[in-house]
């Protein structure tokens, strides 16, 4: 069985330890995420997540962050390629803010254990407390203790475990015995795949620095009411300079062949694939492609690369996992 | 299959219009504190996204109904599930003079 396979039908454990990870803590510590990130951090309460992004000075995307807002300040987590941003804004944001900000990476572990069997496998290490943990929602679970976040990219049942960097192997070994020896360690090869499946845009990869926030749909990631949002000008007149939008494809060809490939209608350019990978469940790639901003929708036919490999514009996600269904019954 | 570029533009026309009219609907029906343009076409509605609950869906079936005339199965309810996937719904039930108001 694939790693794919592994975390689209049964369960599966990825080590996200190079993911970025920092902790904010301190009297003004809300005062001085809330200055950086999109999101409302004064509303966020504890044992919440939101997912969130940086905006950049021109109105693009720094980085795309999950807050975690805890009891005695919060967690910044995300993708490895941005923790240099995320460190340098909230280094800055705490400059003569009562905060103090650590890069916690080496210090902590962070696991995924992702799949539609996953919940079952939690519960068997960690007990019921597992199923008392809702999307979005964060808890310290077990003995040792774990934090436990019910956060998401990959559309399955997802749980995300951090926790001291000494008791890493032995989440690991807890977790092996819940599975009944199953094979649950993952690489991460199969992650990006499972991203774009459910259009989950990863800033390294399909936020160009030229993208705005809106060419690249994550405006619902930003409380546009903040007084004090970062960059709010240039956001503004991004809103108004939408030339291109990023959109779901399925393409027919290997993903390889199609990455920064244009894309036509007939013999009219309509914008380049951004990233694309190989998806097992459809059996063809997935893509994701900035179109010039009037074709950027789904439903239509396309061509793509000087081979004119076959492609669709589709809604996102390009289909719901089996966490999703199993839970819609 | 639409794959000449005059039929992707009217068809792009044809899906705008009904793309913004279900945002509109969404914020007023839904009491949402944002505006249509901050709602990206493929902007989850449950858990991330516009951060909906199960409640809000009944809201949501009921607001399709009445403003795109179409009705809404129980099995329809997997496709609720962004703003794109709901104009997939609805086009899929409407022959194209009907979604004109």
């Amino acid at each position: 069985m694939t790693d794919y396979r592994r975390l689209r039908t049964h369960a599966g454990l990825a080590d996200l330890q190079a993911w970025t990870r920092f902790e904010l803590v301190g009297p003004q510590a809300c005062e001085a995420l809330d200055a950086v990130v999109g999101c409302n951090v004064r509303d966020l309460f504890e044992g919440r997540a939101a997912n969130t992004l940086i905006p950049s000075p021109a109105g693009g995307v720094d980085a795309i962050v999950w807050v975690i807002a805890l009891e005695n300040g919060y967690r910044v987590v995300g993708e490895p390629g941005d923790g240099e941003a995320v460190g340098r804004a909230l280094a800055q944001s705490i400059t003569g803010r009562d905060a103090v900000l650590r890069d916690i990476r080496d210090e902590t572990f962070a696991l995924a254990l992702i799949g539609p069997e996953a919940e079952k496998v939690a519960w068997k290490a960690f007990g019921d407390e597992v199923h008392s943990i809702a999307f979005l929602n964060v808890m310290p679970i077990g003995d040792p203790v774990v934090l436990a976040a019910r956060i998401g990219y990959f559309g399955e049942y997802e749980l995300h475990l951090f926790g001291e960097v000494e008791r890493r192997q032995s989440v690991i070994d807890r977790l092996m015995k819940a599975a009944d020896g199953d094979a649950l360690v993952v690489g991460e090869g199969a992650l990006p795949a499972m991203m774009t499946e459910m259009g989950t845009l990863s800033r390294e990869r399909d936020v160009p620095p030229d993208v705005s926030v809106f060419e690249a749909g994550l405006q619902w990631m930003i409380d546009f009411r903040k007084e004090n949002l970062r960059s709010a000008a240039e956001l503004e007149r991004e809103k108004h300079s939408v030339d291109r939008k990023c959109v779901l494809m399925v393409v027919d060809g290997q993903a390889s062949g199609l990455r920064h490939q244009s894309v036509f209608i007939e013999d009219h350019d309509i914008g380049r694939i951004q990233s694309a990978f190989d998806s097992e469940t459809l059996g063809r790639s997935v893509a994701l492609a900035y179109l010039t901003e009037d074709l950027a929708i789904p439903g239509l036919t396309c061509a793509v690369g000087p081979d004119r490999h076959t492609g669709e514009t589709v809604s996102a996600p390009a289909f719901l996992g089996r966490s999703i269904l199993d839970s819609l019954g | 299959m639409i794959s000449t570029l005059a039929e992707a533009r009217a068809y792009a026309a044809r899906r705008r219009d009904l793309t913004h009219r279900l945002k509109e609907t969404l914020v007023e029906r839904l009491d949402l504190d944002r505006r249509t343009d901050e709602i990206p076409d493929d902007c989850l509605l449950f858990g991330v996204g516009l951060g909906l609950d199960s409640v809000d869906a009944l809201e949501i079936v009921v607001a399709v109904e009445g403003e795109f005339g179409i009705r809404v199965e129980d099995d329809d309810m997997k496709e609720i599930r962004s703003v794109n996937s709901i104009v997939d719904l609805i086009l899929s039930r409407q022959t194209p003079k009907e979604d004109v108001r």
